[in-house]
């Protein structure tokens, strides 16, 4: 299903890639494959090459204007203050601070995933990894105890993943009949998929236009 | 006379150097590493946010965060790109907060009063306003990009980070760093296309 032939086409996407020196393998391979077989796609490899080399003329080519020595000076002394050499004296105990907060919003999300039950799971087998989609609903019991261990103020977020930023929800806890969306249809790029074990292909959402989206979880055990 | 030694020299010193002499407290570690990638920073963060002054807030964020979280720094990428995580990160964040504010006029600043100053060379008048007018231009066209593709674009460009750092930076695969670029590229084309020339 997977083998695919040096001659099938390419995403235009590749092509600008490859033209930046930046597409890894295997698609490079694949894509020089194509180049032989199709000399007429030497032309939009070149057109790639020249709108990247413009772009990039362009932008680099004009002289932003930068901060003064004395703005620098004034932007280096809050960092000095802000980030002391060394640590801050209260370092220890911002970090134990930080490490409790971080244990109590692990067991809010832990609470969370087990008071919202999964349904439609699909498990997709590929190269012995497991994939599982979710659609989210809402609890059956909205009785059920919810016990806030963490405010917004109690968690800093350093790295948030742009496809996950939908997780996060500050103030109200997100207890609705809405599915959960982690990313659009245009967050995402599908370069290959195939059926699982059982020969059943992926159950993708098809839906076209600017509102459709894609569903997808983080894996958690039902 | 000054002795001069590696540490003070600090020409060929690597972030690594740099970072385990700061987090001993030393202050000359920390300036150095603050004027290698300053610039860097501004200008993803300029590019961001389109205001001189948000973009020195970002960054001044940006470095206060990424050193008082080293521990978190997990080394397999480099400082550079977990810095231009956090402060493109702090850029974004600071124009949802502010709204992305149209660019100012550079004839409209008094660059004395603003504290900053023109690099460009030469000092020709009407160079100045050709490129002032270009940065407008392009500031224009970026603004009309969805940000995902503005930052991964901004990254590439004005940061010299490769598909690899940036899908680091972003957290996202390769071929949406692809993607994005590809796209993002496609509309730049069209919105400038007066301006560029082959």
């Amino acid at each position: 299903m997977n083998d695919r032939s040096p001659s099938d086409s390419i995403q235009p996407e590749w092509l600008a890639a490859y033209a930046d020196d930046e597409l890894p393998e295997p698609l490079r391979s694949r894509v020089e494959a194509w180049l032989r077989d199709h000399p007429e796609g030497l032309a939009e490899l070149f057109d790639q090459q020249s709108l990247s080399g413009r772009n990039n003329d362009f932008c680099r080519g004009l002289d932003m204007p930068m901060p003064a020595d004395r703005e620098w000076d004034r932007v280096f002394s809050a960092v000095e203050r802000g980030a002391p050499p060394g640590g801050s004296r209260n370092g220890p105990v911002y970090g134990t601070i930080l490490v409790a907060s971080s244990l109590a919003a692990s067991l809010l999300l832990a609470i969370f995933l087990n008071y919202w039950p999964h349904r439609d799971q699909v498990i997709h087998h590929r190269g012995g990894l497991t994939q599982l989609r979710h659609d989210l609903i809402a609890p059956d019991d909205r009785d059920d105890d919810i016990y806030r261990v963490a405010g917004a103020d109690d968690v800093e977020l350093l790295v948030l993943p742009e496809a996950a930023a939908h997780l996060v929800v500050v103030g109200k806890h997100p207890m609705a009949d809405v599915p959960l969306l982690l990313a659009s249809a245009a967050d995402v790029l599908v370069l290959d998929f195939g059926p699982d074990d059982q020969g059943n292909l992926p159950d993708l959402n098809t839906t076209t236009g600017p509102d459709a989206s894609i569903l997808w979880a983080p894996s958690v055990k039902p | 006379m000054a002795i001069v030694t590696a540490s003070n020299l600090n020409v060929e010193q690597s972030d690594e150097q740099l970072l385990t002499r700061y987090s001993r407290g030393d202050r000359s570690a920390l300036e150095v590493i603050f004027h290698r990638y300053r610039e860097t920073a501004y200008r993803v963060a300029q590019r961001l946010l389109g205001n001189e002054g948000d973009a020195l807030d970002a960054v001044q964020e940006g470095f206060i965060k990424a050193l008082k979280n080293l521990r978190y720094f997990e080394r397999r990428s480099s400082f550079k790109t977990w810095l231009l995580r956090i402060v493109s990160n702090a850029s974004l964040d600071l124009g949802r907060q502010r709204g992305r504010r149209e660019t100012l006029s550079l004839d409209a600043i008094d660059w004395s009063e603003q504290g900053l100053a023109l690099s460009v060379n030469g000092n020709d008048p009407v160079q100045d306003v050709e490129q002032a007018d270009l940065r407008q231009a392009l500031d224009r066209a970026l603004a009309e990009l969805p940000e995902s593709q503005r930052r991964t674009f901004v990254l590439h460009v004005d940061a010299a980070l490769s598909y690899r750092e940036i899908a680091s930076v972003m957290n996202i695969s390769i071929g949406t760093v692809m993607s994005r670029l590809f796209y993002a590229r496609q509309k730049l084309k069209g919105l400038l296309a007066a301006r560029m020339t082959v």
